[in-house]
């Protein structure tokens, strides 16, 4: 009876105009090669993110749907959001 | 010199076999075993010989059997299966009902399985595996080993018998309900997690360390709804601009096609920040950012910032709701 745990990036999602990049991590904990739970932790990352410490295949994406084009317009986008809400 | 015969004939032994010639022995030679001459056996009687132990028939007889009639099998052809029939040796072959000792094919008719009291009607699988039962009451299908799969290209749906009322149907677009066909109202996702949310400012530079950090969603089709507990540990700098809660799970939907993406959060509690009463919380679309207020002035929401409303070991418990793409 061997119980093991890993990590998934099980899926990668580009969402938006402004590609934020939604990445779902799932931890599967396995009991001899048998899947037992399954559970997520989400998060989102903008075209301003620091993806440094990201796996390779999410920075694959991010790099690949991030060009400066998305990265302005999501910056101008923020500032307009900035602007409107501060009161 | 003569050994072997003498004045009262041949002496005993002295005619081997070996001096017999071939045929040289006629019927009047024979012993007679009072069998008469005869052909026995007939479409009737079978022969009953006796034969003692020289090998000599010493009985015949004709006994009388009893053959029965001959079966006559209508419409058979290669591989039917035979049934009975109401006639006196007569069967059918039944072009309905095939064996070819691979497949067993029903082309016409139903397979009627009518016994109700003594559980399963169908056991399907070499242990019995997959079975469907029907009593008086209600029908069930069970299965003990691996998952059932229903495999359908086109929509899966379940009706009412009477009528054939649609009352689920599952589509490429998801589950949709009732007779409900449109696709935006199809649920096609359920999702449980977790995040990590944390303070920001909209001009950066903030930095905090937190003593309670937690967020759980629950994501139901497009809405998704989080629950945090964010307490502060220790406020190291406050950054500028306006404070929000980010990371959240989920994108907010744009205003590009897909509807406002605007989401409220709701502050269940709060101790130890600043601002005075009625917290709450916005998100923007297109955003995975909830903007924190702490009231409203002249009619207006008013923001929140690190430095003078969220303190050390301050803590906030807010619900956020909103929509995704």
């Amino acid at each position: 009876m061997a119980l093991s745990e890993s990590i998934e990036y099980d899926k990668i999602e580009v969402v938006g105009q402004y590609k934020a990049v939604q990445v779902r991590k799932a931890t599967v904990i396995q009991k001899d090669g048998k899947e037992l739970t399954r559970s997520f932790e989400r998060y989102v990352l903008h075209p301003d993110s620091n993806i440094i410490s990201e796996p390779n295949e999410i920075r694959a994406v991010c790099n690949a749907v991030w060009t400066q084009e998305v990265k302005d317009a999501w910056k101008a986008y923020q500032e307009s959001v900035y602007q409107k809400l501060t009161k | 010199m003569v050994t072997r015969i003498d004045t009262d004939g041949i002496k005993d032994l002295a005619v081997k076999t070996a001096k017999i010639d071939n045929d040289a022995v006629g019927p009047d030679q024979l012993a007679d075993t009072a069998v008469t001459a005869g052909s026995y056996g007939s479409n009737t009687h079978i022969p009953e010989i006796t034969i003692d132990a020289q090998g000599r028939i010493t009985a015949a007889n004709a006994a009388a059997v009893s053959i029965p009639a001959g079966t006559t099998i209508n419409n058979n052809a290669d591989n039917r299966v035979i049934t009975g029939s109401g006639t006196a040796n007569t069967l059918n072959g039944e072009s309905g009902v095939t064996y070819d000792g691979t497949n067993f094919t029903l082309s016409s008719g139903r397979l009627n399985l009518t016994d109700e009291g003594n559980g399963q009607q169908l056991s399907i699988g070499a242990s019995g595996d997959f079975n469907i039962e029907h009593d008086s009451n209600h029908t069930y299908l069970g299965n003990n080993t691996g998952d059932i799969v229903i495999q359908n290209d086109a929509n899966v749906k379940i009706t009412a018998k009477s009528g054939g009322t649609q009352r689920f149907r599952f589509d490429s677009d998801g589950l949709k309900f009732g007779t409900d066909t449109a696709a935006a109202n199809a649920l096609d996702d359920y999702e449980e997690g977790s995040f990590t949310p944390v303070y920001a400012m909209s001009g950066g530079g903030q930095n905090v360390d937190y003593h309670d950090q937690q967020g759980q969603y629950v994501k139901i089709g497009k809405f998704v709804h989080c629950s945090i507990h964010l307490r502060i540990d220790t406020v190291h700098a406050n950054g500028s601009g306006i404070a929000f809660i980010g990371g959240l799970p989920f994108q907010g939907a744009s205003n590009t096609g897909q509807g406002p993406g605007y989401g409220t959060g709701a502050v269940g509690y709060i101790n130890g920040q600043g601002g005075g009463d009625w917290w709450h919380g916005y998100v923007e679309q297109g955003q995975t950012a909830c903007y924190l207020y702490y009231g409203v002035s002249s009619g207006t929401s008013q923001n929140v910032n690190i430095a003078n409303y969220l303190y050390n070991a301050g803590s906030l418990r807010i619900s956020i709701s909103y929509q995704i793409t």
